[in-house]
């Protein structure tokens, strides 16, 4: 669970897996790397895809935060 | 890349606490007109020392709590706040301080922050001093600014909460433009919302529609252009939903509130409901007054509910509503939600409408001050708080207080 003042958001296992991949020491492409290896046969673009549109949404909704 | 890492397992649907509402005071030097305390705090004390709250809230994480409001009144009155706040660290909960600002240092708050503290959210009532000073009945404006200006530089998440109302909801740009400017990350603009002190000052405070809803694009406008930097909530006043709202996510279902004084609480305002025993966290362990009391059962599930909740697709959503709201509006705390478009009750919501419009006619209102003085007269329990005694140095200017007075009772008339 993602807590914020407020409210708390539910992850799923695959959602939990990428934000505890955001601890500020990893880029995007890392985290996809990492997460391509754990749900292997899924190809790169397809993890890709599914990490950037979790992360666009946590982003825009102030949750996550890009340093670079 | 950060976030704030999460933790537990949260996926059932069984009554399961995620949140623990600490009412650690009554106390507040402010007197807002929609004060949430209590219609008779004034006769009610603090009951709870710094040992009694650590344990609720152990007793609570136990419980499966996650997330902690630390709230009152004015939590920072509590000279304990340290000692909490570090607790609640130690139990790995998010806490966040609920405050109006007053009365607070920077150094406090670098102290709370280094103990732990998660984030800090800071009312301020308009974007003007004389205008946030008359609904808080407290020259505070300035000082506020300054308080959500030191969370900033001290690194901490700042949430700015503006009550909305007839008042100020043509300022809605303005409110943007100063929670952007104190470089927010999320602003509540929470429309008031009409039980105890609102519903005695609703005359006064309760806008029109089209009011509402020039307000409600405007927020939306914020919302989306300041995606990513500052989230904008928008919270609509229930009278103007067409269904109510899922009210604390349903009774006894996800929120404990504990108040000043003991009483554990499925909301803030439940100890207003008649025929209902609730426990003081003194006399009985938490996770007992959870599963087993009367009353934390009394709303749950499905059972207690009348037509046309009962037959409702959306009684899964909406759980009925508000209690409250059912209680103080139709005299009856199982009744469906009066806001609900289906409730037999629903003219009650119509007619308090109808005289919002009214009022907004020219010539037809009611000046604020005036309605207020006249809707408080009648409410007052006719005796004054310590409010005022505790804070001499934090007193409204003098005809401030006159007009506002009977909000909050606590200046001598």
């Amino acid at each position: 669970m993602l807590l914020y003042p407020e409210r708390g958001l539910v992850l799923n296992g695959t959602a939990a897996d990428v934000v505890q991949l955001c601890t500020g020491e990893h880029t995007v492409a890392e985290i996809v790397e990492r997460l391509a290896e754990k749900y292997a046969p899924h190809p790169n673009e397809a993890v890709e895809r599914e990490v950037m549109t979790f992360l666009t949404a946590m982003v825009d909704r102030g949750l996550i935060r890009s340093d670079g | 890349m950060t976030a704030t890492p999460g933790h537990g397992d949260a996926t059932s649907d069984a009554p399961r606490p995620y949140t623990l509402v600490a009412e650690l005071t009554y106390r507040c030097p402010l007197r807002c007109v929609y004060c949430s305390n209590p219609l008779d705090y004034g006769r009610r004390g603090d009951a709870l020392d710094t040992a009694s709250w650590l344990r609720v809230f152990r007793e609570a994480e136990a419980l499966g709590v996650m997330q902690l409001h630390l709230t009152g009144g004015e939590p920072l009155v509590r000279d304990d706040l340290e000692a909490l706040v570090e607790g609640a660290r130690a139990l790995d909960l998010y806490t966040n301080l609920i405050t109006s600002g007053i009365p607070c240092t920077r150094e406090r708050l670098a102290r709370l922050k280094a103990l732990g503290l998660d984030n800090v959210q800071v009312s301020i009532q308009d974007v003007r001093a004389p205008e946030s000073d008359r609904i808080a009945g407290l020259r505070s404006f300035e000082r506020k600014l300054e308080v959500a200006r030191w969370v900033k530089d001290l690194g901490l998440p700042l949430t700015v909460n503006t009550v909305l109302h007839r008042e100020n909801l043509d300022r809605v740009d303005e409110i943007v433009a100063q929670a952007e400017s104190l470089e927010a990350d999320r602003l509540e603009l929470a429309n008031t919302q009409y039980l105890g002190w609102a519903l005695v000052n609703r005359r006064a405070l309760l806008p029109t529609r089209e009011q509402l809803d020039r307000a409600r694009a405007a927020a939306r406008t914020a919302r989306d252009r300041l995606r990513g930097r500052m989230e904008v909530l928008f919270v609509i006043p229930d009278y103007y939903a067409e269904f109510p709202k899922s009210c604390m996510d349903g009774w006894g279902r996800r929120f404990i509130v504990v108040s000043p004084d003991g009483l554990a609480l499925p909301c803030h305002a439940a100890h207003t409901l008649p025929g209902l025993t609730f426990d003081r966290v003194q006399d009985r362990p938490l996770d007992e007054i959870w599963h087993r009391s009367d009353a934390f059962n009394a709303y749950r599930g499905e059972a207690w509910m009348p037509e046309p909740c009962r037959s409702c697709d959306r009684r899964a959503a909406d759980f009925g509503g508000c209690r409250c709201q059912a209680y103080h509006l139709t005299g009856n705390a199982a009744a469906t939600d009066p806001v609900c478009s289906l409730s037999s009750d629903h003219g009650l919501i119509e007619a308090a409408r109808l005289e919002a419009t009214r009022a907004a006619l020219p010539g037809e209102g009611t000046p604020v001050a005036a309605g207020f003085l006249e809707a408080t007269r009648a409410a007052l329990p006719g005796e004054g708080t310590p409010v005022a005694a505790e804070f001499p140095e934090a007193r409204a200017p003098a005809e401030t207080a006159l007009e506002y007075r009977t909000a909050r009772s606590s200046v001598p008339a």
